[in-house]
């Protein structure tokens, strides 16, 4: 039973983004309930020389729907980075990204699988298959900025827990 | 053109087993060159209501060769709480893991394809497919504690870049 190039994908980065915006609303939720000003959160960083929390947020957009753009164009071409925008906009970006990720179809995905992809992606020419890509270079980087964003969060008080982390698991229907 | 249950677990912790191993390699060395006593990171929380370094270290192996052995039984359970160990015995955990990730043979683990297997906490039973299992559960847990382990290695000062989490990607041979 070997799996399909969209259930590898799709559901693998809708679990994770929609995780991600559960924890944005949870944090939003935070500062409503603390009196704080949410857009508190978009420029704080881990450490000084690390990037802000509004850019951990665009990059899980561009590692999930701009990779699947990628695979299907053979073209990595995120959006263009759109800086210290207000808390509900880093919100919106990631519904957004929920919902063009909902309406891929499995038939259209699983049409990209297998193909050579070779992508130019900041200074650097990468040669992948579309599964490599995937599982090599967009999942990692997927988790990556999102346990960033996590961190951030926890580091400014928010109360969350792993499993805002891991969002809905895919456990086996009874 | 799928991916089979080897392609997408062994290799995929495999990766960024060896990204750990070689940013804790490149840290032990930053430490003795600022005249820091490595054991002293591995209690160190990004924050104080967080797991430690070496709690971190130590998932980055229970959720991959752990999750293998897991998936082999039909049976994965939490890690066991213990204290810290020694940074080069942190290291040699990770050089384990990675020699215990090489040792699965392809034909076995993609056998254990479509099979069940149970996360047990306590008296409940999450039920998963392998395959979602590992994509589900297992990875998104794995590269959580993994950036959280470069994260707090960043804020002690270590030069590490993003280059350093990815680790070798499985990029087409040229």
């Amino acid at each position: 039973m070997a799996t399909s190039f969209y259930d590898l994908s799709v559901p693998t980065y809708l679990q994770t983004v929609s995780a991600v915006a559960g924890f944005l609303d949870r944090a939003a939720r935070h500062c409503a309930e603390t009196g704080l000003n949410p857009d508190r959160f978009v420029s704080e960083r881990l450490f000084v020389d690390m990037a802000p929390f509004h850019f951990q947020i665009e990059c899980v957009s561009h590692h999930s729907i701009s990779a699947l753009d990628a695979v299907k164009t053979g073209v990595f071409d995120p959006p263009g980075l759109r800086g210290a925008i207000p808390f509900a906009d880093l919100q919106a970006m990631t519904a957004d990204t929920v919902a063009a990720l909902q309406a891929l179809s499995p038939d259209e995905v699983n049409g990209w699988a297998g193909r050579d992809l070779d992508l130019q992606i900041g200074p650097r020419r990468l040669g992948f298959t579309s599964e490599t890509f995937v599982l090599s270079f967009s999942l990692p980087n997927v988790h990556f900025h999102a346990s960033m964003a996590y961190a951030i969060l926890r580091t400014n008080g928010v109360p969350l827990g792993k499993r805002d982390y891991e969002g809905a698991l895919r456990v086996r229907s009874a | 053109m799928a991916t089979s249950l080897y392609d997408l677990s062994v290799a995929s912790y495999l990766q960024t087993v060896g990204a750990v191993a070689t940013f804790l390699d490149r840290s032990a060395k930053h430490f003795q060159e600022a005249g820091v006593d490595p054991d002293d990171i591995v209690g160190v929380q990004l924050f104080d209501d967080m797991a430690p370094f070496h709690f971190q270290i130590r998932s980055v192996a229970h959720h991959s060769v752990g999750a293998l052995e897991g998936v082999k039984s039909g049976l994965f359970h939490p890690p066991a709480a213990v204290g810290p160990l020694p940074y080069a015995d942190l290291q040699a955990m990770v050089a384990k893991t990675d020699e215990a990730l090489r040792a699965f043979d392809a034909d076995e683990v993609n056998s254990w394809a479509g099979k069940d297997v149970s996360f047990q906490i306590g008296e409940r039973k999450i039920p998963f497919t392998a395959e979602n299992f590992i994509l589900s559960f297992s990875l998104p847990n794995f590269h959580f504690h993994a950036t959280t382990a470069y994260d707090i290695l960043r804020m002690k000062g270590v030069p590490l870049g993003k280059r350093n989490y990815l680790g070798h990607m499985r990029m087409k041979a040229a």
